[in-house]
């Protein structure tokens, strides 16, 4: 039955970091013999704890004397170890403190519904690509297919996400990233009053950006690396499947779409970040966007953007429509990509505009 | 209300009030049952669970000395107060009183003893 004891004891220590853990066991011990000794156990009834006090008698005699119920009785006043190890305990243990919490919690409504839905999104085309071979007379299957796919990519995506969410935020705990903390807080910390704030950036606009973002970059390069068929449809007398692009350019596609897309991603996790069109914000918008249309531009104005079967399709033609072809030959394709080049810039030119026009804007607020 | 609700309030209630109390305590020197008897004697309700892990708090605070008495039977940790623990001692007992004075003048001396009787 003194068993009883070291096990309670034990059971608190190990609660405790190492350091303290020799101190309090020996503190808890003497604490616990003394009510053993003066019967504390049943109320101040000594059965024979009270006189084992004197005469060099060891406290693990003085328990062993002592009669089991009255050690129970004195643990059980002590209470579960657990919540004493934790009254004994200088800082409290926190995986996340309230002073991050907020922070947590917040990141956490931005992050996991974003990524739950645009994995959604991904895993249901994905799930419709793998079950293309089936065929459209299985339509209802394929739906049932691709949802199913979404629904569990998305499950684990959000479970994912929570997760390294999770651990982003205890490390920043453990290693003291505290930034409240540290500073001082100042008047001028408050943040500007959404309403009147002309720079704010919505937030529902930066992830739907987002969203569109990642789905477009998905299916375009799902349609270059030929997953998707990017493709004119011949009719005659047979369907027949032709790539419109020449293997060529989809294959430079896919680095340069997956630059643009991640540059455009950055874009947008900058501003969700800042919320607000700031010096730094129009920067990064008006550079993503530059660089992304200085690389399309140049895609799509290289020779050899169509594919053989197209241009071959194309001189087919010849017959039924010479007005196509002899625009074609006369460089009407280079015509073509100048107007399409020219749509891009301008567009550019636009966004680029727009993201000075809201800074310069906010700055003029503030002044 | 509750019973463990109206236990939270009385928890949140006493908290400050028995770090004063120990720190009066021990102006002389008690081992941790001692005083846990002691002040339980002045009708001070404390549980042990709670008043041992007070005891090293306050402590490592540096409001309490200790020593362990090895000449007895038993090794037993004795506590005293500090230099340190005798300034925030007359500071906390200083503005208790305040408080206590205040609490009358809101509330009311006389009707604490009507809901008593």
């Amino acid at each position: 039955m003194s068993g009883l004891i070291e096990r309670y004891i034990y059971d608190v220590t190990r609660r405790l970091p190492e350091k303290e853990r020799g101190e309090v066991s020996k503190e808890l011990q003497a604490n616990i013999y003394d009510m053993l000794a003066d019967g504390a156990g049943d109320g101040g009834d000594t059965v024979d704890g009270g006189d084992t006090v004197d005469g060099g008698v060891t406290g693990d005699t003085a328990a062993g004397a002592a009669d089991e119920g009255e050690v129970r009785a004195i643990l059980q006043q002590l209470g579960p170890p657990a919540a004493l190890a934790e009254k004994y305990r200088q800082n409290p243990q926190y995986l996340i403190s309230p002073a991050i919490y907020d922070e947590y919690l917040r990141t956490l409504k931005l992050v996991l519904p974003l990524v739950g839905v645009a994995v959604l999104v991904a895993g249901i085309v994905m799930g419709a690509l793998d079950n293309l071979e089936y065929g459209l007379a299985d339509l209802s299957y394929i739906i049932a297919k691709s949802l199913a796919k979404g629904l569990a990519l998305a499950f684990s995506a959000v479970i994912q996400a929570l997760m390294w969410t999770t651990i982003g935020f205890v490390i920043a705990e453990r290693t003291g990233a505290k930034p409240e903390k540290n500073k001082k807080w100042k008047i001028e910390d408050l943040p500007p009053l959404p309403a009147e704030d002309k720079a704010r950036i919505p937030l529902s606009d930066s992830i739907a950006e987002l969203v569109m973002t990642l789905i477009f970059g998905i299916i375009v390069i799902l349609l270059c690396s030929g997953i998707l068929p990017f493709s004119f449809v011949i009719i005659n007398g047979e369907t027949r499947l032709y790539s419109l692009f020449s293997p060529g350019f989809l294959a430079s596609c896919v680095p340069a779409i997956a630059v643009v897309v991640s540059l455009s991603i950055i874009d947008c996790l900058v501003k969700i970040k800042s919320g607000r069109w700031t010096p730094f914000v129009c920067g990064t918008t008006v550079a993503s966007s530059l660089i992304s249309t200085l690389i399309v531009v140049y895609l799509i104005n290289r020779p050899g953007l169509f594919s053989d079967e197209f241009l071959a399709f194309i001189r087919g033609l010849d017959g039924e429509n010479p007005a196509l072809m002899s625009f074609l030959e006369a460089g009407g394709g280079r015509i073509i990509t100048l107007l399409i080049t020219a749509i891009i810039v301008i567009v550019t030119i636009g966004e680029c505009c727009y993201a000075l026009y809201r800074t310069l804007r906010s700055r003029r607020q503030q002044v | 209300m509750a019973d463990n609700e109206f236990q939270s309030f009385l928890t949140e209630l006493r908290r400050g009030s028995l770090t004063l109390a120990v720190l009066g305590c021990l102006q002389e020197s008690y081992y941790g049952y001692g005083l846990l008897q002691a002040m339980r004697e002045k009708l001070i309700d404390i549980e042990a669970n709670t008043l041992y892990p007070l005891l090293r708090r306050l402590e490592s605070q540096g409001l309490l000395l200790s020593q362990w008495d090895t000449s007895e039977s038993r090794p037993r940790k004795y506590y005293e107060i500090s230099e340190k623990g005798r300034l925030v001692y007359k500071e906390l007992l200083a503005e208790w009183r305040k408080m206590q004075s205040s609490i009358d003048s809101i509330c009311g001396e006389g009707e604490e003893d009507e809901r008593f009787n």
